[in-house]
Parts: C-alpha cells; sequence; structure tokens
C-alpha cells in the first residue's frame, strides 16, 4: 500500500525518508525537501545516541514533534522507514463556563 | 546570581506532572537541573533545539520540540541563548 499524504487532517505535506537520509517519497509542501530530511535525521540522530531520557528511564521515544506557531511536523519511525507528516495546527478555542 | 532562574525552575518544577527541569546555555552547559533531567542532557538538548532552528531558518520564533515515549515526555523550547527542557509524565 502507498501513503499518498491524504490521511491526516490538515496535513499540508509529508516525507517519507529511509534509513540512510534518502527520501522515498514525498508530497505537498515537503515534495523532495531533501533539506528537511537531512535535518530531521540529524535531530534522530542525536536523539538516538543521547542521554536525554529520565535517569531511572532507558525506554525509546516513540514520536517527534516539531511545534510552530500556526503548524508542526511529526515525526515517527516504523518499519524502518522515517515518517514526517506537516500540518496546520489550529489550537482548540477556550471553553468558556 | 542564579537564585532568580532557580526560583523560576522551581516553579515550573512544582507544576503538577512535571517530573524534571533542565536549562542550559549556548554552548549547551547546564545551568540548572531538577529532577529526573540529568546535567548530562543539557549538551544533547541544546544540539537538538539548534537543528531544529535549521529546519525552517526564516521563521519568526524557534518551535517548541516535543519528544514523547511511553512513560515520559520532555518539552524543549530555545529562546536567544537559553535552552529549557521540561519533563512531563504523559497527559
Amino acid at each position: 500500500m502507498t501513503f499518498t499524504g491524504t490521511e491526516v487532517p490538515e496535513q499540508t505535506g509529508y516525507l517519507i525518508i529511509n534509513e540512510d537520509g534518502g527520501v522515498v517519497s514525498s508530497g505537498g509542501d515537503l515534495e523532495n525537501d531533501e533539506h528537511a530530511a537531512s535535518v530531521i535525521m540529524n535531530m534522530l540522530n542525536l536523539i538516538e545516541k543521547s542521554t536525554m531520557s529520565p535517569t531511572e528511564n532507558k525506554e525509546p521515544f516513540k514520536r517527534l514533534s516539531i511545534q510552530y506557531d500556526d503548524h508542526l511536523y511529526i515525526v515517527m519511525v516504523s518499519n524502518k522507514k522515517i515518517h514526517v507528516v506537516k500540518r496546520n495546527y489550529v489550537p482548540a478555542e477556550p471553553v468558556e463556563a | 546570581m542564579e537564585k532568580p532562574l532557580d526560583r523560576c525552575l522551581d516553579e515550573v518544577f512544582n507544576t503538577p506532572g512535571v517530573t524534571g527541569v533542565l536549562c542550559a546555555d549556548a554552548q549547551g552547559l547546564c545551568l540548572s537541573s531538577k529532577g529526573t533531567a540529568h546535567p548530562r542532557a543539557a549538551g544533547v538538548i541544546t544540539s537538538l533545539m539548534k537543528q531544529a532552528a535549521q529546519l525552517e531558518p526564516t521563521a519568526d520564533n524557534l518551535p517548541v520540540l516535543r519528544l514523547e515515549s511511553e512513560s515520559c515526555n520532555i518539552l524543549i523550547q530555545g529562546k536567544s541563548e537559553i535552552t529549557l527542557a521540561v519533563y512531563k509524565t504523559p497527559e
């Protein structure tokens, strides 16, 4: 099955990167965005080698979000591939009592 | 000299759900850390923020990073020379 990048609400672009940092598939705002792929790979390499986990906790991270004022990138690793989705960020309206 | 910073971090640390706080300078040196945040993470946290800033170099503000695992979320924000990481239990 091919990921067409239409499954995520408010999505504006997507990237699928292989283990070596090569772009396997891309679309929308992130179409052929080698720069974003390289920055995200560098970040994941840093996280992988890091000592950031809390002292008593060595479990792996399952998701990275990079959030700007009006959009965000969500990064997950699955089946040895890195999936990146760029989507609009619409903050929930505060509920008035 | 670092008392105001420590007071500020204490305030964040005492927020419900927060398990650790770390503040690092632009060189990745730990200025202060509390709870589950280990001072040795300061370098990686600063490097991560510097990498993230390159994702959209023209953006007005630096992004907020959120790293999620089963039992812990780490929120990272950079502002000028300082990077702050907040360790939280997932909601």
